[in-house]
């Protein structure tokens, strides 16, 4: 299932907290693209309680074992990241992005919504839950829009 | 009954020993190292020598099976690239077992561009194709810096291809089976190319990730330096069975094997490891 997830920009980190904490599957990916683990670390723990849970950081570095550092502008190492993570679990898990716009700060939105496109293809062939959360009003309507066609789900919060 | 359905999945499963493929490999590895060193082998340098290599590099071949057995199915593009280095590994052991058999057993004088040369160019082309594949994987927004990058390899490989043909066409030693040898360091420049364009965006990324096209990327490198120091030797007749160069042949082999231990490793390591 891919998912899409509009909310409120002050609800981003709780939406995320929740989808990782009732996210099906036993492994779960979290891509960090507007906060830091340091600064959500004990409340995600908290969320990932009896689960696997492997993080991809692209706001700072951390000295966690189970987390990486890519570079918000390195799209293609966190292509990879996240393709080598998936290998990496022994069953089919779910990718969660805390904030997609996060990474519209360091890349322009057509090589952005190239990416998720690749992305959402990727997941559908792993067998893969995605879940991207986007901030409202963060992204053009075009961006937006075309996300939409391409994902499974739309959910919008208030 | 449930205890037999048990047994019976797990017999069903391919084990996988490509760490003890690698303890062999190395004791392999060491043993060619001295052979070469001190030639303690002296009853039969051609025998030791092919053999040290025909091992190896069956070896190889067993640790990517493995590794391509072990690989899961919903992957599609990675298996795929993947089986392309599967039969470029075989075909390189199948190149080397064919050198080894006419040499030890029909103690036939080897003619560059026979068979064995045939099994290694497909097996190039094989592994220059699975590197595409595994490019396929990444996410890239143009391809730009592969075509440049391949170009310069190209025109690199094309310059030697040129020096080598006119000085052997003055010597007047130029043959098909001396072309097909220039070839081989153009496939390998080729090939570094690429590997450069997978590994570029990982190498400043610090993780676990790279390590895989590291070693594969070192291999590459090491059978490049093998291929145009073969080169030159064969020219002044001067490369022999058991010549320093073959352990440059070696490594390119154990380089394999350690890229089928990083990823075998990777899988079901239940996420992401630093180094």
């Amino acid at each position: 299932m891919i998912k899409l997830l509009i909310t409120p920009s002050e609800k981003a980190s709780s939406s995320f907290l929740n989808a990782v904490k009732n996210s099906s599957r036993k492994n779960t990916l979290c891509v960090l693209c507007s906060k830091s683990l340091l600064l959500i670390e004990t409340k995600v723990k908290d969320a990932c309680k009896g689960k696997t849970c492997s993080f991809i950081d692209t706001v700072s570095e951390s000295k966690e074992q189970n987390v990486v550092y890519i570079p918000p502008a390195n799209l293609t190492a966190l292509s990879i990241a996240i393709n080598q993570t998936q290998q990496s679990f022994k069953d089919k898990s779910t990718i969660i992005f805390d904030s997609i716009s996060g990474l519209a700060v360091r890349n322009n939105p057509n090589t952005l919504i190239k990416f998720l496109l690749f992305l959402i293809k990727k997941s559908t062939d792993w067998g893969s839950d995605l879940i991207l959360i986007l901030p409202e009003k963060t992204m053009p309507e075009d961006f937006i829009a075309t996300l939409s066609s391409s994902v499974d789900k739309v959910e919008k919060r208030k | 009954m449930k205890n037999k359905k048990k047994n019976l999945n797990e017999k069903g499963k391919v084990k996988c020993i490509i760490p003890q493929i690698t303890v062999v490999a190395g004791i392999v590895f060491l043993l060619h190292v001295l052979f070469i060193s001190f030639g303690f082998f002296g009853l039969n340098k051609n025998l030791f020598g092919n053999l040290f290599i025909a091992l190896i590099s069956f070896l190889a071949f067993l640790s990517m099976f493995c590794l391509y057995k072990k690989f899961p199915h919903n992957f599609p593009m990675e298996r795929k690239a993947k089986l392309f280095l599967l039969i470029s590994t075989f075909l390189f052991f199948l190149g080397d077992f064919i050198w080894f058999a006419e040499e030890v057993f029909l103690q036939e004088i080897i003619l560059l561009g026979g068979w064995p040369d045939l099994c290694w160019t497909l097996g190039y082309l094989a592994l220059i194709i699975s590197t595409q594949f595994f490019i396929k994987i990444e996410f890239r927004e143009s391809k730009i810096l592969l075509g440049i990058l391949i170009f310069v390899a190209i025109i690199l490989g094309g310059l030697f291809l040129y020096f080598d043909i006119t000085a052997n066409l003055s010597q007047g030693n130029l043959s098909f089976g001396s072309l097909i040898q220039d070839l081989y360091p153009i496939y390998d420049l080729v090939l570094f190319a690429m590997i450069i364009y997978l590994l570029w965006p990982l190498i400043i990324t610090r993780n676990s990730y790279f390590l895989g096209w590291f070693w594969l990327g070192f291999g590459v490198l090491t059978r490049l330096a093998y291929d145009i120091i073969f080169v030159m030797l064969n020219k002044k007749s001067l490369y022999y069975t058991g010549h320093p160069i073959d352990l440059l042949y070696d490594l390119f082999y154990i380089f394999i094997i350690l890229n089928s231990l990083h990823k075998s490793n990777l899988l079901g390591s239940q996420g992401i490891k630093k180094i």
